[in-house]
């Protein structure tokens, strides 16, 4: 029999280990006789397994017949992601500019790229749609989305290119979606009331309360942005746009998360029909931006975990789905697997082939991190279109089922392999994993539980 | 061996529904968007797809 290598084990009390499946998802308690005939099958041992053992592991996807067929149920699972992936609507990113009207202390930008002063015209949008079709051709079931990105997206001066583009969207009946700093929004609602239906939703951030967001995202003249943010979303709410919120996370903002929570309570904005609130770490993928407050996914996990063992209420207040490691561990571990969660066996969707970027410069790319960096770009739509299949390739070839440092790694499918667009400015190639502290997140995680295993067990002796 | 999570919960098994069409809802419409596609999000960039 084979073990797959995807399971680890970890000891949580001096009799009992955690076993965890990255091929399954299962996840499971085991006694120490049973730990130590597993060690062994890992060594290509033989142990003596109980028919009862034999069949919880073969059912739990632990044991196979051989390396064959632990492959084959891998591929398997990844062809059927695939498969359901497919379902999801295409997403064209439309940057009507790279200019941004704040100076964010952490932006991931680069200030050059944000203070281009090139926008998209008019003469871009029947390019830009012909792009998409062109592209989405060999796709013609799937729904289109497009997505308005930046640098900001809504500033006065793209009012009409996005006015252009939401009339293009309707007509096509595409869905449309925000990322925006929310600055302007309350101008640009009431034109996304005479679109009606074609906006489905505005991605808002908004770091904390009032004090805190304000030192965070500031307006280039150095004034904080909070009461225009507000005032975004409150117009959002009563033009019945959705309203996902995003808070980049960090050390600076991470004290304030209670009060944070507390004032999206008083504004009334829990319960709004769509909308969402999602904690998202601040990241440098490239390493570049010098940012002091930077906190590891591994670093959060302590101080996110403390804070719901003390409010468990905020856990339903405050998504934390984009803690991508952690996520994944606590859904499966803690929800019994009644969580959504799936296999991540591509770090985001620039390497599924979902997403395409637009740029103002007529270049597109599939990494919104990569906009503007003109060789990374696939290919142009203005002013003619053209792919670059051998780039295209690179990218949409990445997973963890091609990476070479996947192929053994007990965590791939919770990790997807890093960041690609990373990957390429460090080693030249997109296809090389980039790990991260993906490893350290997990044992983090697992420290944590293992107090609490340890902690329970007393309670239960003291009775 | 005491299991965590659920046999029919693991990944094999939730896949072999979504693909024979046996998830609640709708898996990716952006207009009618089903109990199940709450994994359809685009994490990276986080904007929600349903």
């Amino acid at each position: 029999m084979y073990l797959t290598p995807r399971a680890t084990i970890h000891r949580l009390s001096p009799d009992r280990s955690l076993l965890i499946n990255s091929l399954s998802g299962a996840v499971d308690i085991v006694d120490d006789e049973l730990r130590a005939k597993l060690l062994e099958l890992g060594l290509g041992r033989r142990p003596a397994l109980s028919d009862q053992e034999t069949k919880s592991l073969i059912g739990r996807s632990y044991l196979f017949p051989d390396w064959g067929r632990e492959r084959a149920a891998f591929l398997e699972i990844y062809q059927a992601c695939q498969q359901v992936a497919a379902r999801r609507p295409l997403q064209f990113v439309v940057c009507p500019t790279y200019t941004c009207n704040l100076a964010c202390s952490y932006c991931f930008q680069s200030d050059q790229l944000r203070s281009r002063r090139q926008a998209m015209t008019q003469a871009h949008v029947p390019l830009l749609f012909q792009a998409i079709e062109r592209i989405a051709e060999t796709q013609p079931d799937r729904k289109r989305q497009l997505v308005l990105f930046g640098g900001e997206p809504l500033l006065p001066a793209t009012e009409t290119v996005v006015e252009t583009l939401l009339r293009r969207a309707g007509e096509k009946g595409y869905a449309v979606q925000l990322v925006t700093n929310g600055t302007h929004l309350a101008r640009f609602v009431s034109l996304f009331h005479l679109y009606e239906g074609a906006v489905k939703g505005a991605q808002i951030t908004l770091d904390g309360p009032q004090p805190v967001h304000d030192v965070r995202r500031r307006w280039r003249d150095g004034r904080g942005s909070f009461e225009d943010v507000v005032t975004g979303i409150e117009a959002c709410f009563e033009h019945g746009i959705a309203v996902n919120l995003r808070v980049n996370l960090d050390s600076h903002n991470l004290p304030h998360l209670e009060a944070f929570a507390a004032l999206l309570q008083e504004r009334g904005w829990i319960g709004q029909p769509g909308f969402r609130c999602q904690l998202a770490p601040v990241t440098d993928h490239l390493g570049t931006s010098g940012y002091p407050f930077l906190m590891t996914e591994t670093q959060l996990v302590e101080p996110v975990l403390d804070l719901w063992e003390r409010r468990p209420e905020l856990r339903r207040v405050l998504d934390f789905r984009l803690f991508r490691v952690l996520h994944h561990l606590t859904s499966v571990i803690e929800d019994q697997g009644r969580s959504a969660t799936m296999p991540r066996f591509h770090y985001c969707e620039a390497c599924r082939g979902d997403l395409y970027t637009f740029g103002p410069e007529g270049l597109v790319y599939v990494c919104t991190e990569s906009i503007g960096d003109r060789g990374n770009a696939v290919g142009r739509y203005a002013p003619r279109f053209r792919l670059s299949r051998k780039k295209l390739t690179r990218w949409h070839g990445r997973s963890v089922v091609t990476l070479t440092e996947c192929q053994e790694c007990s965590i791939a499918t919770f990790c997807g392999g890093g960041c690609a667009y990373a990957a390429l400015k460090r080693y030249g190639t997109p296809m090389r994993a980039i790990c991260d502290d993906a490893q350290s997140v997990v044992q983090a995680y697992l420290s944590r539980l293992r107090s609490r295993y340890r902690q329970d067990a007393r309670m239960t002796a003291m009775g | 061996m005491v299991s965590l999570n659920e046999t029919a919960t693991l990944w094999s098994q939730r896949l072999r529904r979504a693909t024979s069409g046996g998830l609640m809802g709708s898996v990716a419409d952006v207009d009618n968007p089903g109990p199940d596609c709450c994994w359809l999000i685009c994490d990276v960039c986080c904007w929600v797809v349903c």
